[in-house]
């Protein structure tokens, strides 16, 4: 029979306490259910459609399929980043609404590309992409 | 009178584009480029632009007085009207009012749409193309039309003209 040395786990200093509750905290902010993530394709699809041919932005993001993501929550901030790294459009008010930030500056007004790089940075640092 | 030969270009979601326009037909437009793709390329710089931006001849941004477009300084990005629009059409571009949508070469003029006073959209008639009248639809395609033929539900009518100043 070999003894091994007693070793005493070191007690988690309160920093990496922190570090983990906010890893674990991030894993379940990306975690949507597969249900929530099929309602927001299916308003996503309908939002463009039917927004495609309008210029006004009022109008665009009045339609009641983006107000409806918007009443959504929080749960649909990594599916909207998601598709607008992939598909940029007008999504800067729901996500403004929806998380009560805005990385967005007025000289990035207009662009697009400006813009949806803003909020994906945004999304990212916050680990929610 | 314009004609308006076929093209290889359609429009996106093409069932909603004709219900939002049901005067459309093949005689009345025809669309000349594809439909702004939502990023078909993640390596390639992205635009995305609208009417106003494809009046003013800037396809690098989205031109409206409300929310994220972009408004140059001589406006005021807090209203969304006809007259705003006309504003800054006047101020910073030097168009002028004008009764109607007559053909006069070498001027480019202007027709406001609008909604239930609600600005929709703006179409363009260069003064070189013999009286055609040209569109970006949305983020949608580009179009040559007659100015009528994009009235309807969506849009409303055309309640202002302007031509731009020699």
């Amino acid at each position: 029979l070999i003894h091994l040395p007693h070793r005493r786990t070191p007690p988690a200093s309160a920093a990496v306490r922190e570090r983990l509750i906010a890893f674990f905290k991030m894993r379940q902010a990306v975690t949507v259910s597969s249900a929530t993530s099929r309602t927001f394709d299916a308003l996503a699809d309908l939002w463009e459609r039917e927004t495609r041919n309008l210029s006004s932005v009022t109008a665009i993001t009045s339609h009641p399929a983006y107000q409806t993501i918007i009443r959504m929550g929080r749960d649909v901030l990594p599916l909207i980043l998601r598709r607008m790294q992939q598909r940029p459009a007008l999504w800067f008010d729901a996500l403004h609404r929806i998380s009560g930030e805005n990385p967005v500056k007025p000289q990035m007004f207009g662009n697009v590309q400006r813009m949806a790089d803003a909020w994906v940075k945004w999304g990212t640092e916050r680990g929610l992409i | 009178v314009a004609s308006f030969k076929r093209t290889s270009f359609a429009v996106k979601d093409p069932r909603e584009f004709y219900r939002n326009f049901p005067s459309l037909s093949p005689l009345n437009h025809r669309v000349t480029s594809a439909a702004t793709p939502l990023r078909d390329n993640p390596r390639k710089p992205y635009t995305l632009y609208n009417c106003f931006a494809f009046v003013v001849g800037d396809k690098k941004k989205w031109w409206w007085p409300a929310g994220i477009g972009y408004w140059p300084p001589e406006g005021n990005r807090d209203v969304e009207t006809v007259d705003e629009l006309a504003h800054v059409l006047r101020v910073r571009f030097r168009y002028s009012n004008c009764d109607d949508g007559t053909f006069e070469r070498g001027r480019k003029r202007v027709a406001i749409y609008a909604l239930d006073n609600v600005v929709m959209h703006i179409a363009m008639q260069p003064g070189n193309r013999g009286g055609i009248w040209m569109s970006k639809m949305g983020y949608n395609v580009d179009m040559e039309h007659e100015l009528d033929a994009i009235e309807g539900p969506l849009y409303g009518r055309v309640v202002k003209f302007m031509r731009q100043d020699r």
